[in-house]
């Protein structure tokens, strides 16, 4: 066996381009002058030269078949043939596969979100959320949707607030259940709001509204 | 004979002596609930606004964590228009005149048998007539609230709380 050529690869692979005549102008005419400068070039050039004369006369000896032409296109259409039905089924699971990873994983989430958002028992006395509303309207809109008075029963028997009775000249009255806010906190609070019919405003919405849906 | 004899003594004596086989006696029987004669109500006027800006509670109002519940959390401003510790005498009205100048009339009736209060708590208009009477039961350090009354250009709520 030939010992390794004492250049870079870079440098050889230029060498076997030139041989085969591939190299581009310039850098054909700059090896030239490297060669004539380099007797170590010149040397690698002329191992290359031993080595493609030496491939070249042992292929020589070797007939190329009639139909190597023909195998090789061939093989070609091997490779694209499609698989048998079980491979094919298979590969069609594999194809679906990351799709269905990358929906299970937000299916389990949400899931678990669902499942931690929906209480285990709900708080009796729990109401739902107000957002803020610059308007008493909305407020008492919004009441209108609160558990009756029924669930405001106190937490414990002795606590809390219990409304009895309610006596108003009000549109409307509403009576708010609050749960117990904190731990220390026992029982309820009650609000009971009643809608100002004193008021100036209120009395000319009464009057305009005559016909307007009875209070609750 | 005497295994029959010595059977039926147990028996009668675990009879007479098993719990439960007397008549429970009723609770609060014989101690009935006394209604004292008077009882202190802390009575809080509380001015609620809805404005643009950030929350504001005024501090003098203390720890009421109610605030964070509807119907109170609808409002962004809390003020503190008036606060007193009244005396509530059994079977008397004691009134407490509002900044809107309506009068709170508080009545306190009687200690229930769950040592609850009854009290009528009513809003009074300037002309004496009633705008609004609530009656409830109220366990002592328990507030509740009559709210809706305008009042420069917010809502005030009364905040009522027997304190013993």
């Amino acid at each position: 066996m030939s010992a390794p050529l004492p250049i870079d690869e870079a440098t050889l692979l230029a060498l076997m381009a030139y041989l085969d005549d591939e190299l581009p102008e310039a850098e054909r005419e700059s090896l030239e002058l490297r060669l004539a400068e380099e007797p170590l070039l010149q040397e690698a050039l002329a191992s290359l030269v031993e080595r493609h004369d030496l491939v070249r006369e042992a292929f020589a000896a070797m007939p190329v078949p009639a139909d190597l032409a023909a195998g090789i296109v061939a093989s070609v259409e091997r490779a694209t043939v499609p698989p048998p039905s079980n491979v094919r089924s298979l590969a069609r699971l594999r194809r679906f596969a990351p799709m269905a990873a990358a929906l299970a994983l937000p299916a389990a989430a949400a899931i678990f979100f669902v499942m931690r958002a929906n209480p285990e028992a709900p708080h009796a006395l729990e109401l739902p959320h107000v957002e803020p509303a610059p308007t008493m309207q909305a407020v008492l809109t919004e009441a209108e949707d609160m558990p009756e008075g029924d669930e405001s029963a106190p937490v414990n028997e002795g606590e809390g607030v219990d409304v009895d009775e309610v006596e108003a000249s009000a549109r409307s009255v509403t009576v708010f259940t609050l749960p117990a806010v904190a731990a220390r906190v026992h029982g309820t609070s009650v609000v009971v709001w009643m809608d100002d019919d004193d008021d100036e405003s209120g009395l000319e919405k009464q009057e305009s509204a005559a016909h307007a849906a009875p209070s609750p | 004979m005497n295994r029959f004899v010595v059977f039926c003594t147990l028996a009668s004596a675990l009879t007479w002596t098993a719990p439960g086989t007397a008549k429970p006696r009723p609770e609060g029987d014989g101690a009935a609930v006394v209604s004292p004669v008077r009882v202190s109500a802390e009575v809080i006027v509380l001015l609620a606004t809805q404005a643009d800006g950030a929350r504001s509670i005024d501090p003098a109002i203390g720890a009421l964590p109610q605030l964070s519940k509807p119907p109170f959390n609808a409002y962004s401003q809390w003020k503190q228009i008036d606060r007193k510790t009244v005396s509530l005498e059994r079977a008397k009205s004691t009134t407490f005149s509002v900044a809107n100048g309506r009068t709170l009339q508080l009545t306190y009736s009687e200690l229930a048998a769950d040592k609850r209060y009854r009290v009528a708590a009513a809003m009074l208009r300037e002309d004496g007539s009633a705008l609004q009477k609530v009656n409830v039961v109220a366990a002592p350090q328990e507030p509740f609230f009559l709210a809706g009354q305008k009042y420069q250009g917010g809502t005030l709520f009364i905040g009522i709380t027997l304190k013993p």
